[in-house]
This record gives C-alpha cells, sequence and structure tokens, in this order.
C-alpha cells in the first residue's frame, strides 16, 4: 500500500479546503443573489467554493508529488509570544500601561532562547518608562500609567 | 515645462523646515528599526503609523515614506555586516556583501550600496515625476470595469511574483478575498462572517493583519533559527577601489533599469527587483563563479534595484489608488486616517501633498547617505543588541501600535491571531504578501464588479468590450500563460533557488 506523505502541500491543501467549507457553512443563510444584483453571499460563496477546488488540487499534488516535509513545530515560542499578546490586549484597559508592558515583555521573554530573569525585569522596566513618555506624554494617546482601581 | 514646474513646486513644499525635519525623522527611525535583524518595512511602517496620526497630512505621508526606504535602506547594512538580512529584500545583498566583509572590504560594500541606493532612487524619482501625470489622466477615465480588471492584474502579478508553489499563492489570494469580506457588506447592510461581534462590523483593520502576519509571525519564525549573527568589527575604508567603482556603476544603471520596471508591477516592490537583479548580473556576467564570493556587481545591482523598485511602487498608489503590496496598502490606510481619498485625484486636487511626497523621497534618499555612512559605527553597535533582549521590545510595540490604531483591546488579541496563522503559513510553505494583497483589494474588488455588472445589465462581456479593460485583463492573462508555460516555470524557479 502506498503510504500517505505528510508533506506541506497535503497539509495546506487541506487547510484550504477547510477555509473554504467553513466559509460556505458560516455564509448558507446569506442571500447569494444574481450576477446584476450580487446580494452579499455572492462573492463570499465564489471565493469559498475556489478555495475548495484550489484545496483540493493541492492536497492531490502533496500525495501525487514528494513535496517539502513540514518542519518540527516550536511550540514555546509560539504560545508564550500569542500569550503575551493575548495578556497585554486584556490588561492594557483594566490594568494600565506599566502592567500590561511588564506582562507583555516578561511572558514574551520566556519564549526566547533563554530566559535571564534579571535581565528581562530591568528591559521591562526600562521598555515601561520608554512607552510611557513616548506614548502617553509624546503622544498623547488616552492610556492608563497605574491601575486606575489602584489610583 | 511641465516636469520642471511640477519638481520646482514640489520642493518650495518637501523643503520647508517642518517638513524637511520628518523627512529626516522618518529615515532615522526607518533606518533604526530596519537595521535590527528580524522586522521588514511593512511592520515597520505598521508600528510607527501611530506617530503620524497626529500631523497634518504631507508632514504625515513624508515621514512615513521616509520610515519605508529608511527601513528598507537599514536592511541592507545588516546584511552586509553580519549575513543577516533585515528584512526580505536584502536576502541576495547577504550573498556578496557578507563576503565583501569577511575580505575586509565592509565600508566600500556599504558605500557602494549606499551610492547605488542614492543613484537609483534618484532615477525613480525622476520617473515616478515623468510618469504620473499621464497615467492619473488615463486613471480618470476608469469606470469599474477598468478598476476591477487592474485588480485582476495585480493579483495575478503577486501570485506570479511570489515563492513557491503557484497554487498555494493562488489559495493565499483566495482567503485573502475572503477574509476582506468580514464585516458589513456596504450594499445590503448584512453583517457577514461577524459571529455577532460588533468589532468586527467594520471589518479587520489591515494593520492588525500586517503586523499579525508580519511583525508576529516574523518574531515566531526568528525565535526557532538559531542566532547566527557574527559581527565583524572592522568596517575598514569606506572608499571603493577604482577596479570596485568600474564594475559597480554598470551594475547600478541595470540595476536601477530592473528595479524601476518590476517596482511598477503590482505585487511587485523592492522584493523581487533585488531578486531580478542579482539574477539577470550573474547571467551576464563572463565569471559568473564570482558571484556568493564578494562580487561587487552582487551588491550594486540588488541595492540599486530594491531602492529603485521602493520608490516606483508609489506609482499605482498615487496615480491609481491601488497598492501594489502591503507597504502602500498601509501608506493607503494613512491616507484616509487623514481624511484624503487615493486615487487620481489626488494629483490635480492636492498638488502640494502629490509633488511634495515626490520630491521629499530624493531628499530622504540624500539623507540616507548621511545617515548611513558616517554615522554607521552607531548602527554597528545597535547590531550587538541580543535577540532575546530584542524580540519582547518589538512584540511591545507592534502590540501599541496596533492598540492606538482604535484604541481597541480587541484588535490587539486579533492580531495574536494573525500572528498565528502566519506561523502555520510559514509551516506550509505560503507566502503571506498574496493573502495581504487579497485581503486589502477584495472590498474594493466586489465593489468595482457590482458596480460593472449593474452597468452593464448584468452582461459579463463588459470587461472585454471596453478596450482599457480588455488590455488590462489580456495582460494578466498572458503573465499567466507565461508561469504556466514549462520554459519560464524552470527559470522562475530556478531565479528564486538561486537568490535563495
Amino acid at each position: 500500500m502506498h503510504r500517505l506523505r505528510i508533506n506541506q502541500d497535503f497539509v495546506a491543501g487541506l487547510m484550504f479546503a477547510g477555509w473554504g467549507l467553513a466559509g460556505l457553512w458560516l455564509g448558507q443563510s446569506y442571500p447569494a443573489g444574481s450576477a446584476l444584483r450580487m446580494g452579499p453571499g455572492y462573492m463570499p460563496r465564489l471565493l469559498c467554493w475556489g478555495l475548495l477546488i484550489l484545496g483540493a488540487l493541492i492536497t492531490i499534488k502533496g500525495i501525487i508529488v514528494a513535496g517539502e516535509k513540514v518542519e518540527r513545530w516550536h511550540w514555546r515560542p509560539l504560545l508564550m509570544v500569542s500569550a503575551a499578546v493575548l495578556a497585554f490586549a486584556f490588561l492594557l484597559e483594566p490594568a494600565g500601561l506599566l502592567v500590561a508592558t511588564f506582562a507583555i515583555v516578561t511572558i514574551g521573554a520566556l519564549g526566547g532562547p533563554e530566559f535571564r530573569p534579571v535581565e528581562v525585569l530591568f528591559l521591562a522596566a526600562g521598555l515601561a518608562l520608554g512607552a510611557v513618555v513616548l506614548f502617553i506624554y509624546g503622544l498623547n494617546l488616552p492610556l492608563a500609567i497605574w491601575p486606575p482601581f489602584l489610583v | 515645462m511641465e516636469l520642471l514646474d511640477n519638481l520646482v513646486f514640489g520642493f518650495s513644499v518637501s523643503l520647508t523646515l517642518q517638513n524637511i525635519l520628518f523627512c529626516f525623522l522618518g529615515v532615522l527611525v526607518g533606518t533604526l528599526i530596519g537595521v535590527l535583524p528580524g522586522i521588514g518595512p511593512p511592520a515597520t511602517v505598521a508600528m510607527l503609523l501611530p506617530a503620524t496620526f497626529y500631523l497634518s497630512p504631507v508632514p504625515a505621508l513624508i515621514m512615513l515614506a521616509g520610515i519605508y526606504y529608511g527601513a528598507q535602506y537599514g536592511g541592507s547594512t545588516t546584511a552586509i555586516l553580519v549575513n543577516m538580512p533585515g528584512e526580505s529584500s536584502s536576502v541576495v545583498t547577504c550573498l556578496d556583501g557578507y563576503q565583501m566583509a569577511r575580505k575586509g572590504r565592509a565600508g566600500a560594500a556599504l558605500a557602494i550600496a549606499a551610492l547605488a541606493s542614492l543613484f537609483a532612487g534618484t532615477m525613480a524619482t525622476l520617473l515616478i515625476a515623468i510618469a504620473s501625470p499621464p497615467l492619473s489622466r488615463l486613471a480618470l477615465k476608469f469606470l469599474a470595469a477598468e478598476y476591477f480588471s487592474l485588480m485582476v492584474l495585480g493579483l495575478v502579478g503577486s501570485i506570479v511574483l511570489a515563492h513557491g508553489s503557484l497554487l498555494k499563492a493562488v489559495a493565499m489570494v483566495f482567503l485573502g478575498l475572503l477574509l476582506g469580506l468580514i464585516g458589513t457588506d456596504i450594499n445590503s447592510g448584512a453583517e457577514r462572517f461577524t459571529f455577532d461581534v460588533p468589532m468586527l462590523g467594520d471589518g479587520i483593520g489591515f494593520v492588525v493583519v500586517a503586523m499579525g502576519l508580519f511583525g508576529l509571525a516574523e518574531i515566531l519564525a526568528n525565535l526557532e533559527k538559531r542566532d547566527r549573527r557574527q559581527i565583524d568589527p572592522s568596517i575598514g575604508t569606506l572608499m571603493p577601489t577604482r577596479e570596485e567603482f568600474r564594475l559597480a556603476w554598470p551594475a547600478t544603471l541595470r540595476g536601477t533599469t530592473i528595479g524601476a520596471i518590476l517596482g511598477v508591477l503590482p505585487g511587485g516592490g523592492a522584493l523581487l527587483a533585488s531578486f531580478g537583479a542579482y539574477a539577470f548580473e550573474k547571467k551576464i556576467s563572463r565569471d559568473p563563479s564570482r558571484f556568493g564570493k564578494g562580487a561587487v556587481e552582487g551588491v550594486a545591482a540588488p541595492e540599486s534595484a530594491n531602492n529603485a523598485g521602493a520608490q516606483t511602487s508609489f506609482i499605482p498608489l498615487l496615480t491609481l489608488g491601488i497598492p501594489g503590496n502591503p507597504v502602500m496598502a498601509l501608506m493607503i490606510g494613512a491616507m484616509m486616517i487623514q481624511g484624503i481619498s487615493p486615487g487620481p485625484q489626488v494629483m490635480t486636487q492636492q498638488p502640494e501633498l502629490f509633488w511634495g511626497v515626490i520630491t521629499s523621497m530624493w531628499l530622504g534618499n540624500v539623507m540616507l547617505v548621511i545617515i548611513n555612512l558616517p554615522m554607521i559605527g552607531i548602527w554597528v553597535r545597535l547590531l550587538k543588541v541580543p535577540y532575546r533582549l530584542l524580540f519582547p521590545s518589538i512584540l511591545l510595540f507592534c502590540a501599541i501600535g496596533v492598540y492606538s490604531l482604535n484604541n481597541s483591546g480587541f484588535e490587539v488579541g486579533l492580531a495574536a491571531l494573525f500572528g498565528l496563522m502566519g506561523y502555520v503559513f510559514y509551516k506550509l510553505g505560503c507566502e503571506p504578501a498574496p493573502l495581504v494583497l487579497g485581503f486589502i483589494l477584495g472590498p474594493l474588488m466586489e465593489e468595482n464588479l457590482r458596480r460593472a455588472m449593474l452597468l452593464s445589465h448584468g452582461d459579463p462581456l463588459v470587461f472585454v468590450q471596453r478596450p482599457i479593460s480588455a488590455v488590462l485583463l489580456l495582460m494578466a492573462a498572458a503573465l499567466l500563460l507565461l508561469v504556466v508555460l514549462p520554459v519560464f516555470r524552470k527559470t522562475r524557479e530556478q531565479a528564486f533557488k538561486e537568490a535563495a
């Protein structure tokens, strides 16, 4: 039996087809209209079918042609960087710029090749100071510096 | 003479003290961030966009343009000195630039890169000044059908110019177009793919997408590579030898020409220009084996080409209001924030903006040489900052940049999602540029398609019956055909492979 090759094309094709299917399913209630009077569903449906067909073609190509393999995923940077940005997003308004800056810098640094706690602390402090001066005093962004519930 | 009048008028705008200052500031900050490895021009411009909100339109756009070619240029310095491209369009500069540095000719390589860029920038500025007026006049005749066909040509261009698999590039365009439709449909008011989230009603902001796919995904990709920067502290003399000079100037001429042409093409810009120019130099060289071992032409040609390309990519933006690459899309965003709707009317209605920005580009190029050659020591010191300190800082600035657009934490979270998507694309060998172009053009294309069909009473033949539209579609078809033809396909693959 022919062993299924897990290469980039194979996975990418499935991904594109998945986007197409998801779009068709989510957009099933949007009226398509006609070519003369296009409804809100006309373009999305066209594009989703396109994605479905292209995805299928790419998957088939992935099965027939031995392409580049999918390299190992590095979970640590991915998780830490995403978590850092999300933490910033959630903390900025309720907790102010200083807390959010410390969060994004420290959590982000955990995703790096090596983590030096003292160095990161100094970096976060320096960046927090710089961000306050530049964005709040310099550019007048409407942000709280300290956590609003403390002040 | 019309050209001379326009340029004089432009300089009268760009040479005011305020505009000189903002041009300098843009070029300086752009270089500063461009020198840092792992952050390319789109992310740089997106990050600094909020800094220009409080300026009036002319200085804001002058500064943004300065940031763009500053970042472009800073990338070359990194490429030459540490063999790590600051951004993708200086990948090829690494090949010979770093080899020159290893031979102790780093100073000469930097000087040649700077002078080649200056020459290319001067020529490209002239070209913009000459080509823009007739193009805008032509564009004023454009109706929905022409705009639609033009965008098709642009998307086909971005597919042809993407690395790797064509099918995947087409799929990325489709996905980008689809993502661009998220939000309220302007014709019917129906909400599409918004999951009843009110923040998605206006669609996803372009900066969010650019920051995620370029800024965050770049950081993720960099974090899994080992930091392989080796810094050679000795720059040596800045003066190129006579022999180096003799080899460099014809290569600069050729690079400028190739770059200027490829830059105008949608989806092109600096990246393709530098690859194309390098491949061409290698092809026509009497001794191609010198390339990759420190050939002067291998620095002069791609450097002049990427600068010329960066500059001429403003032509479609300024004359048609259509962005050819992600940075130009950000410029559109900046123009709209300033209350200017991009298109052919900008030149006639806001000549001070149009000619001011164009002439400031030449000014900025002169400043680049001044900033970079005598001040090279500062940039070298900056290069020594380890990546483990850099990337959390970049992360912070990206996040604040996204937040400040609409004061929305939601958009920052959305950017994180796009960062994740960008990482998946990176792992699957899918280039993000076609997606981004599709994303920008998606709503515009739908709008123009609808309008064209209404005007023609539902007859799709309108796209081939109107002459300009037909020519544009024919060009798109020809481009596609070229890529599918085996002969060209091989050269395309080879060009990317050789340069990579």
